[in-house]
């Protein structure tokens, strides 16, 4: 520690120094003013300490005082006049006398605070010291009233490109890239630390932002190198909260809320639903599925058993549902130990029904829980052991299938074909199951009955032990410290479900005139009352994490400060249930990693960084790969020459830049392992001949999957950063992060491959090449106001655009619209539609498309003039689906205890496919199912009395239309948008009142999350994309309490 | 220090066990090393399936409308897509290059052989005596493998070794070889081969459907005769086909040694297979029967009576009688419903068009339109079943003249109406079931929207009698394999190569032909025609003969997957697969309405219908490769 703090000291003397110097330099500028009030007070920073050596001048004038050791000051100005109080890494304040003859003030420091320790890979680096892309987050900023933490990263982390496509509990994560996608190959996901061990999205998902003490994302070379060949997708770093010495502080937060769908889809009503269906099977020249009689009656509302026009989604989902959180946690500590510990408890409800009929609940309800605990122990003097205890662990019952499964059942079920359930005839009245409706053999999808017919529970736990120990090895050298920490993950999930099979009826005969009708059971032998019981999936993983750091930290002199860390590590993990051999074997990673820091005079600072990482999947040959890195900083802003009104201006300015390699080493799926081996299976049935005059004699075959290659190994990426670290007028912060990433060694299937070869498995290189830029800017700004008023306000930007260098492909130099060497990442390839054929002669006399054609049907631009549309018309359309920027900004303002904050998340330069097969009316897209008509394709729709040729929905078809359901423009939307996040309320009850009866302080909030969206896309929520038909996304709104004892 | 702590990383890393199946062990002892030649069989075109173009997509069959699953794999009837909207580039119907649309991939298979022959020496107890038989019945499929290629797509790479995966790409981009150059690749593995197979195999019960030296000497002969045949000898239609080495792909100048060669090669084969004891088969049957319904069950029996004297060679892998849905058993994809507790398990995929029921002959041995006995022009008038043809139509049910006074074979390869269908559980000549396939017939005639065939024809030669309906829905059948070779293929070979290597037909000409027909019931070509044919002298001329060879081998070898390729190697598949394609009114419920010809329709049938599209994708990844014309 003593570097350390010998460090801080000399900056504490060096501020010092330059305010004396600021007040000294400016105040001989000016002439002497007259005094006559005199002035005295108290400067306090957050923690209540005084500043010394903080600053009192007068505003407009050269005139000022320091305060001293207690931070008190006295001044004599003019009565009204207005006092300037600031201090580095302060906001400063300025506050009018308003006649008053003392003021004191609580001075709040900016967030870029010189001293500031940031969170670095394997341990904390002096902010100011930091050379590489780190973006780093107030965890509060995180909180929405969600138990889903990745739903609220979109639009808050510069640098992170986010979007949320379901709102179903327990199913609703966010996606998210850093600096967006800069590989093809198999994994573009960033790694994900808590308290240095890696976890699954889903575990970060359930993190509480109560308990987060930083959230930090390494973007950059130097910040991720030491990560070696897992970092080069970027790396997110939590760390939890420790517990600090004192008694024990309690914190309790409470919320309810109520959800929504931000945005249903729209259904056609039974009747146009008819209408429309004889439309369109007699517009392509087949009988009308629908007599009048039919229509016409169920039009007049006659016995909905009889003349069914059921509202699938009214019977299925619910209009809103109601969730609640709590969570709780006490910390405090002595000399010798310290604690966090933290519980959780949330419950989310879905939006199915639950029918009363049946006596279990299959509406989706998941409850998660967590329990952590960190403790500190001071072993000796020097040494620190650290425990950390987590465990989440989810308990969800629901229907059987996903939440997302019913709501596209809803889509893919004729909505006049038959009732959810039939009342019982007079057969029937003592019947003790639900008559489910059907047709035909009772083939036919029923969602209703699917909904009811049974639930699954699942459960899933998730624990982690982590033991630490930090020593202090200043008896050896000073400045020399040591510290091992091992994790163990143990993860399980199962899966049980319980089912009767419905009974389904079908209507034989009704009488006309009484309205009685007689039910037929369509599968009286098969379907049963009873329950019967699957066991389904399970998973049981375990993992273990051991690493040891050796660091060192030194200054020489004033003016030079080293460091230098060695970071061993080495991971391993099994899974119980990895289904095959090959991948039943342990995955173990294995590195050493090391920093090097120098700094000069506090301006200059140079990093250089390494990751040496081993992995089990490659070849001995090529097991290891070595990532260096090297990046600096200079901190102009701290130069001599930065004075007067630039400095006013630009009250900070720090550049820098690195530029490195890290590594990615998941290529290729999961259970595409140990390259270097072939893969095959020398005992396969189907691969067999059988012989013999009795067909008796079957010799089984030989499969060859994977063929051997030892060249393969991980995929690179070369990236380089520069930035500039920009304090605006002692108020604002403006950082700018520029990039560039060259990533090559993706892992791709040789796709020039010719079948000739007669492979069954093409090979597989690292031959794939691409490379992305973007910049991510953050910005943030704080002000208070001397009658009580605070306001501060932040936005982020994040832009990110890949592109293919290298990608093997078929020769197309003939065609080099289908080539993707130099398009964007993730480009879409499609057909341009021009317009929908004006009639059938036109569309006999075009170019043949795909199937039957006529006028209304979508005409395709034949992009090769060869005269037919193929394969080969099609081209690079669109922007990819995930988008290229992000942005989100927002303001908070506060007033006494009243605080208000509101946020926008915004995304641009997507693109995404309705999906024409899925959507299109009356067809059926399997056995039993006829897919629902959407209102918007009822409006706006070419028909042979209007001949729209740009109508949303081309010329109906009851079956499914080859030529319209190809990726084309004409489906193509695109998926920007900007949206009211959040809009928060909160009132602080006074502190002295509350106080009395005990409570520190207590707050109540009210907030709203989604609340509005700005898109053109009206059809479903835009950030659903092409997964519109899932579980919609959610409009939540919220009541919270908080309060600390 | 380092080193010691390197090891330990390494070690720490190296997960893998030493026993990891990898290819060696493939190859490790004679157990494994079989288990590398069943995957050789593997991958045999499955003849008797709706995968093998050669059985489904000909002018033989036609198909339900009803079985047309669209998109869905499990019920595509990709011979339907074929006949209806052609072949195409994008997605190829019957890829046997690339491994779709119902195709498999022959280069894999081929692929499969040449790492079987480089690697089968490492057996550690496989002695060399049976490496060398096994090794040779790999290289007769790899002959076979490109001989099927060939045969759809024309010349063809030669994939003589493997190309190692991680080969440079210019190697991979492989050329297609003349047709000659092809043949003689194929000629020349059969030939090593011959020597190490043995006659027969060890012993039938475990090794039927193995490779034998009849089975290589036979294929040689059919590759050598498809050689010398107009399509791939002396085709000038193809005269474009010169890749951009500037090597033409097709030979334009015939060759008629080729024919001789052919000849020689079919004599050799006739001979060992001979030497081996096949012969042609005459069905012998418990049950007591006129000898007239035993020839009629005798034509079925050819094919369905499993591992017969006649076969040379035939799919062991075959099951006729699968219950499995996918594939249902050829039985239950070609008998009629004859009773309403069959409703559920049968399906019509397999329909004799009507041009079939004309193929065969009279009752005397010659085409309908030659014999001078018989009414040809009243063929279509309705008439009623005299008494006398009991043994094979119903007594006074009305039909028309087509169906009377036909040779057997007729009667025992297609189900026509007021005809019989013995067996299926019925072995009482007397109580046979009668066939009445007019709508609303439960025999056999359309009832609601399936099974039913759409021609008002059936197959009767591709199930055995001796399988039974034995209750609702319940079906028992006598598994049978599906020949690929048998005797009379090769009889006919012969005499067609020899008729065309002579300036005029024989006795060695007639002598195999006239064995065929004599099992069937029939008299000698020359005493046939002679007696019965208004053109008497047809046998003794080259063309005459060729004609009659033509024909004899259509009737006799009709629904076995072979007149589609034979079409095409006499260069008459544009002519005949141009042909409507016709059949009787089924929704007719009275015999006037039913006796309508209905036409079906098919795609036009044109030159660069005959050879296969390579993929468009394939052409775009090996840009040596030449499509061919019209693609």
């Amino acid at each position: 520690m003593l570097p350390l703090k010998k460090a801080t000291f000399i900056l504490a003397y060096l501020r010092t120094l330059l305010n004396i110097l600021v007040l000294l330099g400016v105040s001989t500028l000016l002439p002497a003013q007259q005094t006559e009030h005199l002035v005295r007070g108290q400067i306090l920073n957050e923690k209540k300490e005084p500043i010394q050596g903080a600053t009192v001048t007068v505003q407009g004038s050269t005139r000022g005082v320091l305060a001293d050791e207690q931070g008190r000051y006295e001044i004599m100005v003019d009565k009204e006049v207005q006092l300037v109080f600031s201090y580095v890494g302060y906001t400063t304040q300025v506050i009018p006398i308003s006649g008053r003859t003392e003021i004191n003030v609580a001075m709040s420091p900016v967030t870029d605070a010189i001293d500031e320790v940031t969170v670095v890979a394997f341990g904390e680096q002096k902010k100011e010291s930091v050379v590489g892309a780190i973006t780093t987050v107030r965890p509060s900023e995180l909180k929405v009233p969600s138990s889903n933490l990745t739903t609220a990263l979109a639009g808050r982390v510069a640098g992170l490109i986010a979007f949320q496509q379901s709102g179903e509990p327990g199913a609703d994560n966010a996606d998210f890239f850093i600096r967006g996608v800069t590989s093809f190959g198999y994994s573009n996901r960033p790694l994900i630390l808590v308290d240095g061990v890696e976890v699954p999205a889903s575990e970060l998902a359930r993190l509480q932002v109560d308990d987060l003490a930083s959230f930090s994302i390494m973007k950059d070379a130097t910040a991720t190198s030491l990560y070696g060949a897992r970092g080069a997708n970027g790396v997110i770093l939590i760390t939890t909260k420790e517990g600090r010495e004192g008694k024990a502080s309690i914190s309790l937060r409470y919320e309810t809320s109520a959800s929504q769908p931000t945005r249903n889809i729209e259904l056609a009503d039974p009747i146009t639903y008819m209408n429309l269906a004889n439309e369109s099977s007699l517009t392509r020249g087949r009988t009308r599925q629908y007599q009048w009689e039919k229509i016409e009656r169920t039009m007049a509302g006659e016995d909905p058993m009889i003349y069914p026009a059921t509202d699938w989604q009214s019977l299925l989902l619910k209009d809103r549902t109601f969730n609640n959180r709590l969570n709780l946690n006490v910390n405090g500590g002595g000399k010798v130990a310290r604690y966090y510990v933290a519980a959780t408890y949330n419950k989310d409800n879905g939006m199915l029904k639950v029918d009363n009929r049946n006596n279990f609940n299959n509406g989706i309800d998941l409850k998660t829980y967590g329990l952590r605990s960190n403790v500190n122990i001071n072993l000796t003097k020097t040494t620190e052991a650290i425990v950390r205890l987590n465990s989440t662990w989810t308990d969800y019952t629901g229907p059987l299938g996903t939440g997302a499964d019913f709501y596209r059942q809803i889509i893919r079920t004729d909505p006049v074909l038959f009732p959810a359930y039939y009342e019982p005839d007079a057969k029937n009245l003592t019947t003790e199951h639900i008559l489910f409706g059907n047709a035909g053999a009772g083939e036919y999808l029923n969602p209703y009955a699917n909904l009811m017919r049974g639930y699954r529970d699942y459960t899933n736990a998730m624990f982690l032990a982590q033991f630490e120990v930090k020593q202090d090895l200043d008896f050896i050298l000073p400045g020399l410290k040591a510290s091992g920490m091992y994790n163990t993950t143990r993860y399980n999930y199962y899966q049980v479900s319980r089912t009767y099979t419905p009974f389904y009826y079908i209507l034989s005969a009704y009488d006309k005139k009484t309205g009685e009708y007689i039910l037929n059971n369509l599968n009286p032998t098969t379907a049963h009352e009873y329950l019967t019981y699957t066991e389904d999936s399970k998973q049981i993983t375990s993992e273990d994490y051991f690493q040891g750091i050796l660091s060192y930290n030194t200054a020489i002199g004033t003016d030079h400060s080293v460091s230098g860390m060695l970071v061993y590590n080495m991971q391993n993990k099994i899974s119980a249930n990895a289904g095959s051999l090959q991948n039943s074997l342990a995955r173990r990673n294995l590195g050493l990693a090391g920093r090097f820091t120098y700094a000069f005079q506090d301006k200059y600072f140079l990093e250089g960084n390494f990751g040496y990482n081993g992995s089990e999947r490659f070849a001995k040959e090529h097991r290891f790969g070595f990532f260096p890195s090297v990046g600096g900083a200079w901190y102009v802003s701290r130069e001599p020459f930065w004075k007067g009104n630039i400095q006013r201006i630009i009250s900070n300015l720090k550049l820098r830049g690195t530029y490195g390699l890290v590594g990615n080493d998941a290529i290729g799926s999961l259970e595409d392992r140990f390259f270097y081996l072939s893969e095959i299976n020398p005992n396969v049935s189907a691969a067999g001949y059988t012989f013999g005059s009795e067909f008796g004699n079957r010799i089984n075959g030989v499969t060859e999957g994977r063929l051997e290659n030892r060249d393969i190994t991980w995929e690179t990426s070369r990236k380089l950063n520069l930035s500039a670290e920009i304090g605006l007028f002692n108020m604002a912060n403006l950082v700018v992060d520029l990039y560039k990433e060259h990533r090559y060694n993706i892992l791709m299937t040789r796709a020039h491959t010719p079948n000739t070869m007669g492979v069954a498995v093409l090979p597989q290189a690292n031959v794939g090449e691409a490379e992305s830029k973007g910049i991510d800017i953050s910005l943030e700004a704080n002000k208070n106001f001397a009658n009580g008023w605070f306001v501060s306000g932040r936005g982020n930007f994040t832009y990110a655009e890949g592109k293919y260098i290298k990608y093997e492909e078929p020769d197309y130099s003939a065609f080099p619209w289908r080539s993707r060497v130099g398009i964007p990442l993730g480009q879409q390839f499609g057909f341009v539609a021009e317009r929908l054929f004006i009639d059938d002669e036109e569309a006999y006399n075009s170019p043949p498309q795909f199937g039957e054609v006529l006028g209304g049907d979508i005409k395709y631009k034949d992009i090769d003039q060869d005269g037919v549309i193929t394969n080969l018309d099609m081209v690079p359309i669109g922007y990819p689906t995930i988008p290229r920027m992000t942005y989100g900004f927002g303001f908070s303002l506060g007033y006494k205890g009243v605080d208000f904050s509101s946020f926008f998340q915004g995304s641009a330069k997507s693109s995404f496919w309705i999906d024409a097969a899925e959507t299109a009316p009356f067809v059926s897209l399997a056995t039993g199912q006829k897919n629902q008509l959407l209102q918007a394709y009822v409006d706006d729709h070419w028909s042979e009395d209007n001949r729209n040729l740009k109508a949303l929905w081309p010329r109906l078809n009851d079956i499914a239309s080859t030529n319209n359901t190809r990726v084309s423009t004409w489906f193509m939307r695109n998926g920007s948008f900007l949206r009211v996040k959040q809009v928060e309320l909160g009132y602080t009850f006074n502190e002295t009142l509350t106080q009395r009866i005990g409570i520190e302080k207590i707050r109540m909030y009210i907030n709203g999350t989604n609340l509005y969206n700005f898109s053109k896309f009206k059809l479903w929520d835009v950030e659903m994309g092409g997964n519109g038909l899932g579980y919609p996304l959610q409009q939540v709104y919220n009541f919270g309490i908080q309060c600390s004892l | 220090m380092v080193s010691i702590s390197l090891y330990g990383c390494q070690k720490y890393l190296d997960v893998v066990p030493d026993n990891i199946a990898t290819m060696d062990d493939a190859y490790k002892d004679r157990v494994s090393a079989q288990r590398a030649l069943a995957t050789c069989y593997n991958q045999i075109p499955r003849n008797g399936t709706r995968y093998d173009p050669g059985f489904a997509a000909g002018d033989d069959l036609w198909i339900h409308q009803f079985i047309d699953g669209g998109a869905q794999e499990r019920w595509r009837q990709y011979y339907r897509e074929l006949a209806i909207n052609g072949n195409n580039v994008t997605r190829p119907l019957y890829s046997y290059w690339h491994n779709i649309e119902g195709g498999s991939s022959l280069w894999k298979a081929i692929r499969d052989c040449n790492t079987f022959i480089a690697n089968v020496h490492k057996a550690r107890d496989l002695d060399s005596y049976e490496r060398e038989k096994w090794i040779a019945e790999v290289k007769t499929l790899k002959a076979y493998y490109h001989f099927y290629l060939m045969q759809l797509y024309g010349p063809i790479p030669i994939a003589r070794e493997n190309i190692p995966a991680t080969a440079p790409s210019e190697e991979l981009m492989v050329y297609r070889e003349p047709i000659d150059e092809v043949v003689a690749y194929i000629v020349q593995l059969l030939d090593e081969a011959i020597p190490n197979l043995d006659l027969e195999v060890d012993n039938t019960v475990s090794d039927a459907g193995r490779i034998t030296k009849p089975v290589a000497a036979a294929i040689k002969a059919k590759v050598l005769v498809t050689a010398a045949s107009p399509f791939f000898n002396g085709n000038q239609d193809y005269a474009t086909m010169i890749d951009k080495r500037g090597i033409a792909l097709f030979n334009t100048v015939e060759d008629p040694n080729k024919w001789t060669l052919a000849a020689e090669a079919a004599q050799e084969a006739i001979d060992i297979a001979h030497e081996a004891g096949i012969r042609l088969y005459h069905h012998q049957t418990t049950f007591n029967v006129s000898n007239e319904t035993l020839g009629v069950i005798q034509v079925g029996q050819i094919i369905a009576d499993k591992f017969n004297e006649e076969r040379i060679w035939s799919l062991s892998d075959f099951n006729s009688s699968s219950p499995n849905l996918q594939d249902l058993g050829l039985e239950l994809r070609t008998i009629p419903r004859l009773h309403s507790d069959h409703q559920n398990i049968v399906y019509q995929w397999f329909i004799p068009t009507l041009k079939m029921a004309e193929l065969f002959y009279s009752k005397n041995g010659v085409p309908i339109e030659e014999d001078v006995d018989y009414a040809y022009d009243d063929r279509m008038t309705l008439t009623f079943v005299p008494q006398d043809q009991e043994v094979y139509m119903q007594p006074g049910y009305r039909t028309i003249g087509l169906h009377l006074d036909r040779e057997p074979r007729f009667y025992g390869s297609l189900g026509v109406d007021g005809g019989w269908w013995f067996g299926l559980g019925r072995t009482d000549e007397n109580a046979q079931w009668p066939l009445n396939l007019r709508a609303k017939s439960m025999t056999g005639g359309m009832i609601g929207n399936q099974r039913y065939s759409t021609t008002g024809y059936y197959i009767k030669k591709l199930s055995n009698y001796r399988s039974a309906y034995t209750g609702k829905d319940a079906y028992v059948g006598m598994r049978f394999d599906f020949p690929l070779f048998r005797l009379a293929d090769l009889y006919l070979l012969h005499a067609e190569a020899l008729n065309e290597s002579l300036s005029s037909p024989d006795a060695n000409v007639y002598h195999y032909i006239d064995l065929i027909r004599q099992r069937a019931g029939l008299s000698g070509v020359v005493d046939s025609w002679t007696q019965h044919s208004r053109f008497p002298q047809k046998p003794t001329t080259k063309e005459g003969m060729r004609d009659i060879i033509h024909q004899e081998r259509n009737i006799e070898l009709a629904f076995e997957g072979q007149r589609f390729w034979d079409l095409r190697r006499w260069k008459k598949s544009i002519q005949y697969m141009n042909q409507p394609v016709r059949g009787w009114n089924i929704a007719g419920e009275t015999p006037p309405e039913f006796y309508q010809v209905i036409t079906h329709n098919r795609s036009q049938y044109t030159l660069r219908d005959i050879l296969w599209p390579i993929m468009q994708d394939e052409m775009l990844r090996n840009t040596n490769l030449l499509q061919n014309p019209g693609w």
